[in-house]
């Protein structure tokens, strides 16, 4: 029989005894092991909420984030500081437009070019009061429950019924940011982007578009009584995305009557670090002139509450591992101090200190690997609600996240309270890297006991 | 050959020392069956735990085999304890949780022995003392004070040791098993030309013995009466 397996099958030499020293074990680890994955699983949820955030900060017109009326749009000259600012990697100014579509035929619901209707916010928000209107002859590429979609009319049901669709068009120094056509995702499927800063009557169209109206890289459309040309097709993730053509700047500019001015402008920093500074930096540089809009302090709040919960998660998971190296501790100073006859006659016929510690610590492993099983299945069935309890305590579950823009706040912070806790491969290894720390601290006590067990001292009794 | 001089040994310091061993010297040549005997806090456990390494001597010199052990380093004595020593003692001291076999291969694992080879030697010295069959595989809790001493008697001898110390080896036993027990050592020195020494108050163990000492407030004197009675079954043992 090797020294370990002596060393486990000692582990079970007293039953009762292994079966309340696991159990306790198994409790201590298990609580462990929940808080760890409740600290995970609040880490990861913090980190998501900061980096849906962005690193951007997004400039508009007074009035922009409050949701009242729009002041007096932005010039470049006016933006032309922000660029220079320390910590902004990029300045992308874009402004938008709208063109008519005329309803063929009476089955569908119908927009209205005015009049009472209000729109959601997005895209449509920084439309200018009195924006002259276009026309195209491309087709709506959606669908009649999104032309609707949002739409408030007094009285309801809206009456008369909408006349005509409205495709938007978006003009921009960046024409690839996604930010602008109020989707996230804007990715080239064919053709070469058009330049921002270009004069050129050049577009770009979505997927949806270009199938709805039959276009590919190289056709025509009109819109604005100009005829362009689709330099590129995109894929984006939203309806809205897919209703907007998108222009260089100059060229909307010029069309929809805005010359010289900037509807919004998306200051992109060099870090989510830089955000606060360059927020303050543009408030301060713009003044009144403009309503500076960035999540950050929503975020900072929110997160605030997490990284309590994320406390409380810590401090009970070094609690929990403190009391279970506690736990293991006295456990082995006993069982040394109750064998110590035993080690003193090993000693005697010639067993080095080293093979009777290794034989104590492969025991006190054992107690550790039984308890670290029975933990992880604690663990694996508390952790879900002693993390949804912790979250439900703190104040991530009252935060709404409604401070943004229009009063829409952002979607990551408004779901601050909905955490997933499972346990990850990551989180499984280190429990048990925690656990077989445990039980080395433990045996480093054992071990230290049983270099100073003397043999002459223990058989002198015998 | 184990040689003794001048050993003394003292616990504490300043007032408060107590001398267990004043000066013992003495000679014992391979193969003898030796007797130590005395009362209790004579110095008797103290002069066995200085001749196995378990103690160091406050002055003085042990020579086993040539070497003098008094002067070994915390390496050298494991190896020196490993090798040359085996320990008898009045509860046995079995490891409770190993049965017979598991208990005599023990020592022979320190020594880097191959399990197979271990298991063999501890089968044969079993048998040697006469532990057989079902008994070899019963843990000590299983077997009687004669079969458990039998077991730590073959205990000792697995590392074919120069010496055997034996600390009240039959303090336990009743008469009967005694005399078994007894006769077992004292033949195992004769066969084995194993030094055999055995403290103890029991006379029936000095009468055995080849040589027979008193010790007394610590020091070694030879007994007159027992080595007369020593003296007398060896010229009979020796007449043909």
């Amino acid at each position: 029989m090797s020294i370990v397996s002596r060393g486990i099958r000692n582990a079970f030499r007293n039953r009762t005894r292994t079966v309340s020293i696991v159990l306790i074990l198994g409790l201590a680890i298990g609580l462990a092991f929940a808080m760890l994955i409740a600290h995970r699983a609040v880490a990861a949820k913090e980190s998501t909420a900061l980096s849906s955030v962005g690193n951007t900060v997004t400039i508009g017109p007074p009035g922009y984030s409050a949701g009242g009326p729009l002041g007096r749009f932005l010039t470049p000259a006016e933006l032309e500081p922000i660029a220079h600012l320390h910590g902004v990697a990029g300045v992308d100014e874009s402004i938008s437009g709208t063109a008519q579509v005329p309803i063929t035929t009476h089955t569908t619901p119908h927009r209205p070019s005015g009049g009472h209707a209000s729109f959601k916010p997005g895209l449509h928000a920084t439309l200018k009061p009195g924006l002259k209107l276009g026309s195209t002859n491309l087709k709506y590429p959606g669908t009649a429950a999104f032309a609707t979609q949002g739409l408030a009319c007094e009285p309801k049901p809206c009456t008369p019924h909408i006349s005509s669709y409205t495709i938007y068009l978006s003009g921009a120094t960046d024409p690839t940011a996604a930010v602008n056509i109020g989707a996230s995702t804007l990715d080239i499927v064919s053709g070469h982007v058009i330049s921002g800063t270009t004069s050129a009557d050049v577009a770009m169209v979505s997927t949806e578009m270009a199938r709805k109206n039959g276009l590919k890289v190289g056709s025509t459309f009109t819109a604005y009584g100009r005829t362009f040309t689709v330099a590129a097709i995109f894929k984006t993730d939203t309806q809205q995305g897919n209703d907007t053509v998108i222009t260089p700047l100059p060229v909307l500019q010029l069309l929809s009557g805005q010359s010289n001015e900037v509807s919004n402008a998306v200051v992109t920093t060099s870090s989510l670090n830089d955000l606060p500074r360059v927020t303050s930096e543009i408030e301060r540089v713009l003044g009144k002139r403009a309503s500076v809009v960035s999540y950050v302090s929503d975020a900072e709040q929110a997160v605030s509450d997490l990284n309590g919960v994320k406390t409380i998660a810590l401090d009970s998971l070094i609690g929990a591992i403190v009391a279970a190296v506690a736990v293991l501790f006295l456990v082995m100073v006993m069982i040394v101090r109750e064998r110590k006859r035993e080690i003193g006659i090993l000693k005697a016929i010639g067993s080095p200190n080293r093979r009777i510690m290794v034989q104590f610590t492969a025991e006190a492993v054992t107690f550790t690997l039984l308890g670290l099983v029975l933990g992880f299945v604690i663990g694996l069935i508390a952790a879900s609600p002693v993390t949804s309890s912790l979250v439900s305590h703190s104040g991530a579950s009252s935060h709404t996240g409604a401070r943004g823009l229009f009063g829409a706040g952002s979607p990551a912070l408004t779901r601050l309270s909905d955490i997933n806790a499972q346990a990850s491969l990551a989180v499984i290894l280190e429990g048990v890297a925690a656990a077989l720390l445990v039980a080395a601290l433990a045996s480093a006590a054992s071990a230290w006991l049983i270099s100073r067990v003397r043999p002459a001292e223990v058989l002198r009794s015998v | 050959m184990l040689e003794v001089r001048e050993v003394t040994k003292a616990f504490g310091s300043g007032d408060r020392v107590v001398t267990a061993v004043r000066s013992v010297t003495m000679i014992v040549p391979d193969g003898e069956f030796v007797a130590i005997v005395g009362r209790s806090g004579s110095g008797k456990s103290t002069l066995m735990n200085l001749l196995g390494a378990l103690e160091q001597p406050t002055s003085g010199m042990i020579f086993v085999a040539g070497h003098d052990i008094t002067q070994l380093g915390p390496r050298e004595l494991i190896q020196y304890r490993r090798r040359s020593i085996g320990f008898v003692f009045q509860s046995y001291n079995l490891i409770p949780n190993l049965n017979s076999m598991e208990n005599v291969m023990l020592p022979m694992e320190y020594l880097g022995l191959e399990r197979g080879e271990r298991r063999q030697r501890a089968h044969t010295l079993l048998d040697q003392v006469e532990l057989t069959g079902g008994k070899q595989t019963r843990r000590p809790g299983e077997l009687s004070g004669g079969e458990q001493q039998r077991v730590a008697i073959a205990r000792a001898l697995a590392n074919r040791p120069s010496l055997i110390l034996a600390d009240e080896p039959v303090g336990n036993l009743d008469t009967q098993t005694s005399t078994t027990i007894i006769s077992l050592l004292r033949d195992l020195a004769h066969s084995e030309r194993t030094t055999v020494i055995a403290v103890t108050h029991d006379l029936t163990l000095a009468e055995a013995a080849d040589q027979v000492y008193r010790l007394q407030d610590g020091r070694l004197t030879t007994d007159p009466e027992t080595a007369a009675a020593a003296d007398s079954r060896s010229t009979r043992t020796q007449t043909p």
